[in-house]
This record gives C-alpha cells, structure tokens and sequence, in this order.
C-alpha cells in the first residue's frame, strides 16, 4: 500500500504521522520504504536520530525524493516493498502531487482551528484534480493535535464531515507531549518509555483505520468517474 | 452459500488513461522545491563529461548518504549549493 501523508498546511503533525506509520508498519516485519518528499526533510532528520539508536528493533529504509522523481521513483522501487509511505510536507507542491498521482491513500491531518480548516477546500480542489490522473485514490481526513476538552474538536470535525472528497476518519489523535518526547529520541509513541497509553491507543487506531483498508474497486472508481464526469 | 447475488455494477473499459504529458502537466501546477529543478517547465539538458575516478567520488559520495538520493539529485543539489555560496 502507497500511503501520503499531505494537505496544504504546515504544522499539522504530516512527518509524525508518516514516521510512526511506517514505524508500526515495520514492527510488524513488514518491509517499509518512507520517502521524505517535503524541502523541510524532518522525516530524514527523524532517520538520522533514530539510526544513531542501537536498541531500535523496527527498520525502514528512506530516500528523500522531490518533483515528478517522487512518482517515477515510487513506481519503480514500489514492488521491492511490501509499503511506501510518502510524507508529502506541507504545500500543494509538485512533490505532493506527483506522490498523489501514484498513491492508494492520501491521509490530510487536521489541527482543528480556523485557519487548518480552511485549508480544506483546497485539499478538495487538489484531491479532485489528483482523481483525474489517479483515480482509486482514497483521501481521508482527521484530527490531529485535538483538544483535550471544548467544542472547537466537534466544530472542526463538522466541517470535515461535509466534505465530498475526502472521508472523515473518527480517529483523533490528542496535542499529547508523548509525540513529541518520542521524536525527539527518534521513536514512534509506541516505543517512547515510560508508554503514554492514550497516545498509543490513539496512533493504532488510526494505524488500523489505514491499512485496514481494501483496495478501491475498479467498478466503485469507474463509478466515481462517471459521476463526476456528469 | 447464497444463490442470490447482487447484480454486477457495469465497468467501463472505456475509460480513457491519463497520458504521460497530462500527468506532468498536473504535477507541475505544484510548487517547485528549491533544488527541484525536474518540475519546471523549460527543462534543459546538458551532456556532462567527468573522469571517471571523480565520477567513482561522486558515487561513492551518494553510496555513503545516511539518507539515500538519487544520483541525479544530488548532483542538482551540488550545483544549488554551490550557486547559494556564490550567490549567482
């Protein structure tokens, strides 16, 4: 499975998400590949740190990629891996999109605050026109960076919910400082000690919401199309 | 097991292919990184002739990477950092 992990906004947690994917991906003896396609290259940043660790037990392997090179490459190292994960950064780039034009799943995490939010519509607009070129791709959307209490985690899911393009993933992950505590020791949530247990519940069930997922079928995507082309 | 199916959804193999060129043209509309010099539109070709032993320094350069790059960009990055020093 090729899973994104983009949008149009920085700062919404896209390299902690991509990181600990291919993380729990590969713990589970699956053969990982996560390309740093974002200019930032925080995903390689993260690499270097966690390589330096000798006690890490879970093994990818990263190449930084950028431009139409993330989809040639993608296509042509896709079949030696059982997964790729993309983290995409957080720009409509030519990155983002040539990740897109290739992948299965598209993961776009929310901060739920207004100005997160009203990145929606152009993931929309960049999702749609993706869909021209690839269109089996599954988009979803969640919160990320939730807050503990209050109204704005429903408000922003609302918002989320009436989008047509993307699906509105039910699992939110919390502002918690485990995540942050675990990258900067070059972990995934799950391997930081002492375990924040709500922050690992949290990341498996968005784990599992992603690669529990089926393929698209042809007849549901030449469906799509059909209704779209109305 | 059931006798009774639902009816297959009709699939339409005529569904046309992206083309190569319309695929690019849609990447391109993104934003270029600034050693991403494959997304611009003008591309340029130019035949680089290297002795062989400095060509063996470069890959061995890219062989050592803790972070694998392609050959290709890591010579596009040698060249950008060398313009940044420059400031050409």
């Amino acid at each position: 499975m090729i899973v994104v992990a983009g949008g149009t906004k920085g700062g919404s947690g896209k390299t902690t998400i991509a990181t600990n994917l291919a993380i729990m991906r590969a713990a589970l003896g699956r053969d990982v590949l996560l390309i740093d396609a974002d200019d930032q290259e925080s995903a390689s940043d993260f690499t270097v740190l966690r390589n330096e660790r000798e006690t890490v037990e879970a093994k990818y392997t990263i190449i930084k990629l950028t431009g139409v090179a993330v989809r040639t490459e993608t296509q042509r190292l896709k079949s030696k891996y059982d997964d790729v994960v993309i983290d995409a950064g957080g720009r409509d780039t030519a990155s983002q999109r040539a990740a897109l034009t290739v992948a299965d799943v598209l993961l776009v995490p929310f901060v739920p605050r207004s100005y997160d939010i009203w990145t929606l519509e152009k993931v929309t607009t960049l999702v749609r026109e993706i869909r021209s070129i690839n269109p089996s791709l599954r988009a979803y959307t969640f919160l990320n960076r939730a807050d503990a209490n209050g109204p704005d985690n429903d408000d922003a899911a609302e918002v989320l919910r009436e989008s047509e393009e993307l699906t509105f993933l039910d699992t939110a992950i919390g502002y918690r400082k485990a995540f942050g505590k675990a990258a900067a020791q070059g972990l995934a949530v799950t391997e930081l000690k002492p375990l924040d247990e709500k922050a690992i519940h949290e990341m498996q069930a968005l784990f599992r919401a992603v690669f529990s997922m089926k393929p698209a079928s042809r007849a549901t995507v030449t469906s799509r199309m059909q209704v779209e082309s109305v | 097991m059931s006798t009774i199916t639902r009816r297959p959804k009709p699939v339409n193999s005529k569904t046309p292919q992206p083309s190569e060129t319309d695929i690019h043209a849609v990447i391109r509309k993104g934003l270029s990184g600034p050693v991403d010099d494959s997304t611009n539109i003008e591309e340029a070709q130019v035949k680089l002739r290297l002795p062989a032993a400095l060509l063996r320094r470069v890959d061995a350069a890219v062989k050592a990477q803790t972070i694998k790059t392609p050959r290709h960009r890591w010579l596009i990055e040698a060249i950008v950092e060398k313009l940044g020093r420059e400031s050409v």
